[in-house]
């Protein structure tokens, strides 16, 4: 499977399940035949836990201060079929700059070669909650991440993130920065979940990947230390990752999104809580439940 | 367009280590990557070649922090380089300033300091360059200086005693002359019987600096940032503050005298008696010389570009003392738009045989391209009378551009490279005098 390595950043509010859902998606494309890296771009150092049984493993910013420099085989780790795990780290909570922490860690990836080197296919960048300084736009930046994809639950705050990120992805488009590839709905039960996903998805111009049901099994798998696609290869919720793994390979054209302004993102979900409410009341059916 | 900037001022940082490097026994640590405390000196010694002091300049602790103490936090590098420098140095009171990337990146160099209980006199300031200019960066410092570093003043001890003034407002190496200004003014409060702390003349030391909390006036020679600095040391030391021009010349000077003399409550006679020497002494000076300005014509327009500090006390000398005619007068440092209603009140204030024309700008080209397009005789073709002879107070920046006037130039706003300033002041009798004379000195230096 030689060509152009394909580079996706994932993206979304904290505590969403961006990791879950990337360590899903890497396993999944090993299991489809893809050489796989999935790159944890969080301070915290847990994104590739699920696929190593739940173990930590040295992170590139660690390693650098320890050693002053970092060679390939000290920070790039197998894990689960064959997905290679790296971890930028970043300082203690509250000191330094995490921000550059990860600027510098996806540098040393850069300079290493290890993608070309490893004869990677896809690169997953699993990358901290909001966009809050210019070092967690890198991964979005000109030459690294080609497609975003941003992870969100029908949440206001979690939308609040998404749209923030799109307003990011806008504004490194027009210097060749990485375009949207759509948005993965995450924790989708109640039918209005899927209903205000789609219509913010339809409103800042993307579309909807995959929705991703909470389900039972991803946290029997987590707790395991596993992905679902590991942990229950068979079960509905690891197809819905497969399909979701197919999905973004498949993928090829990703566009600038149209975040909405502050103002119109709090209409817009005001609008939404007037629908709920009169849901709760009864005032409409349960049939427009899926308004 | 314009050229690329000349810079006539630096950051917060920049203010703050030439203020330090004019402190007796005082050092630096700046906490920062490389080349912030060298570049900064470059920067200050342009004030007319105003080097280093003990253990400044070349020879600045800085931590030069790099990339692993920006992700991870510089708070270790700090420490080290601290325990170092007090082991080392020989100083009798250390700054720890910050800068850009420290302050950016958040490191907590308070904490740093508690964890250094038996540490030597140090005051802390942060100082990233991001904050303001160099002179903010002054106030700031005499600001955390006082609070961190001097004692609040007790009661008086008894009635009677002479009374004791600080001298606040100018900037080591930005204001290129202030040693000289502050010896003579303190020469002269002194003749009124006031003791004087300036803090940055030789002779001083920290033990005059530590006294500076139990002074009944702070005299401050700036009214961009000298009034808010007037009101901080009022809250944080209750002492009163007079803020006025830097006196230049016999007329400003001997109203400076009479206005502090009643402040401080000093008998009228006394502070006419020292006026009366002092402007006898000045026009027997001055005297000698008015053939030369008045018989051969040395009689100019004149252009000053300065600081806030020095161009209104600068333009009123050429007006009041030399009956020249000032057009155009340039404040060159970055003010906030109420900084400039501070100055420009003051200026309406002002009473000039000929009102020159106040303006608000820092870049060396804009301000020659302003002069040339205010000229008459530029905007027709009509004869109009030209701004000839012209003489240019500025910095060596304006040096060319006085030249391509064919006008004369004196460098006396920062940067001064063109002479050296040593000891040399424009305050006060002896300073009007300096400026006499090196204004003179600039036309019949072309007799040769």
């Amino acid at each position: 499977m030689a060509g152009e390595i394909k580079q996706i950043a994932i993206y979304g509010k904290g505590g969403i399940g961006k990791s879950t859902t990337s360590s899903n998606i890497s396993a999944a494309l090993s299991k489809l035949g893809y050489r796989v890296m999935q790159v944890g771009c969080d301070p915290k150092s847990d994104s590739t836990n699920t696929l190593r049984d739940g173990k930590y493993i040295p992170t590139v910013l660690d390693t650098l201060r320890s050693k002053g420099k970092v060679a390939a085989d000290e920070i790039v780790f197998k894990g689960f079929n064959g997905v290679y795990c790296v971890e930028a780290g970043g300082p203690a909570p509250g000191v330094g700059c995490a921000g550059r922490g990860i600027i510098t860690a996806v540098e040393q990836l850069k300079q290493l070669k290890v993608f070309e080197d490893l004869g990677i296919n896809v690169v997953i960048y699993d990358v901290l909650g909001d966009v809050v300084c210019g070092g967690f736009a890198v991964p979005i930046r000109e030459g690294i991440a080609k497609h975003v994809f941003t992870v969100t639950s029908s949440d206001f705050m979690a939308l609040y993130a998404a749209n923030n990120l799109f307003a990011g992805i806008q504004k490194y488009s027009a210097s060749g920065g990485a375009l949207l590839g759509g948005v993965i709905a995450n924790s989708i039960n109640a039918p209005y979940s899927r209903a205000i996903v789609d219509d913010f998805a339809e409103r800042t111009k993307t579309r909807v990947v995959e929705y991703v049901p909470r389900s039972v099994t991803v946290t029997q798998a987590e707790l395991q230390g596993k992905t679902v696609i590991e942990m229950s290869p068979d079960s509905p919720q690891a197809h819905v990752y497969l399909r979701l793994a197919e999905n973004i390979a498949a993928h090829t054209e990703s566009k600038t999104p149209a975040p909405l302004s502050v103002v119109d993102l709090h209409q817009w979900a005001a609008g939404w809580a007037t629908e709920l409410l009169k849901v709760e009341t009864g005032e409409v059916g349960r049939e427009a439940d899926g308004i | 367009m314009t050229y690329i900037e000349r810079p006539r001022f630096s950051c917060m940082l920049g203010g703050v280590l030439a203020t330090i490097n004019a402190l007796p026994r005082t050092v630096p640590v700046v906490h920062g990557a490389q080349g912030c405390g060298r570049n900064l000196s470059s920067a200050y010694a342009q004030g007319g070649y105003y080097g280093g002091g003990y253990c400044n300049e070349h020879s600045i602790p800085s931590s030069n922090i790099g990339e692993s103490d920006i992700i991870f936090g510089g708070a270790e590098t700090l420490t080290k380089e601290l325990k170092s420098s007090y082991e080392i140095i020989d100083a009798d009171l250390f700054v720890v300033t910050t800068a850009c990337m420290t302050d950016i990146i958040g490191d907590d160099v308070k904490a740093v300091l508690n964890d250094l209980p038996d540490r030597p006199p140090t005051v802390f300031i942060e100082t990233g360059g991001f904050k303001g200019d160099c002179y903010y960066g002054y106030r700031r410092f005499i600001e955390e200086l006082f609070r961190q570093y001097i004692p609040r003043k007790e009661p008086r001890a008894e009635a009677g005693t002479a009374p004791h003034v600080n001298l606040l407002g100018l900037l080591p190496g930005y204001d290129p002359f202030f040693r000289g200004d502050l010896e003579e003014l303190s020469r002269l409060l002194g003749l009124l019987g006031a003791t004087v702390t300036t803090f940055i003349t030789p002779g001083q030391t920290l033990a005059d600096v530590r006294k500076a909390g139990a002074a009944d006036l702070n005299i401050i020679f700036n009214r961009t940032y000298g009034g808010e600095l007037g009101r901080q040391l009022q809250e944080s030391h209750g002492l009163d503050y007079w803020l006025g021009d830097l006196p230049v010349g016999a007329r400003a000077t001997s109203e400076f005298l009479r206005n502090i003399a009643a402040r401080l409550g000093l008998a009228p006679e006394a502070a006419e008696a020292v006026i009366r020497g002092e402007s006898e002494r000045y026009y027997d000076y001055v005297e000698r010389l008015a053939p030369l300005v008045v018989d051969f014509d040395f009689q100019n327009y004149a252009v000053v570009v300065a600081n806030s500090t020095n161009a209104l006390p600068y333009a009123l000398y050429l007006d009041h003392e030399l009956g020249w005619l000032p057009t155009h007068i340039y404040v060159t440092d970055q003010l906030t738009e109420e900084q400039r209603g501070l100055l420009s009140a003051r200026f309406e204030e002002l009473v000039f045989a000929e009102k020159p024309e106040l303006v608000f700008e820092t870049d060396a080209k804009r301000i020659q391209q302003h002069l040339n397009t205010s000229r008459p005789q530029f905007l027709s073709q009509q004869y109009y009378e030209r701004i000839e002879p012209l003489f240019i107070l500025g910095s060596t920046l304006e040096h060319g551009f006085a030249e391509s006037l064919n006008g004369f130039h004196l460098s006396v706003s920062h940067p001064v490279i063109n002479r050296t300033a040593v000891a040399r002041g424009y305050a006060g009798y002896n300073g009007g005098l300096n400026l006499l004379c090196d204004l003179s000195d600039a036309q019949v230096a072309r007799r040769v």
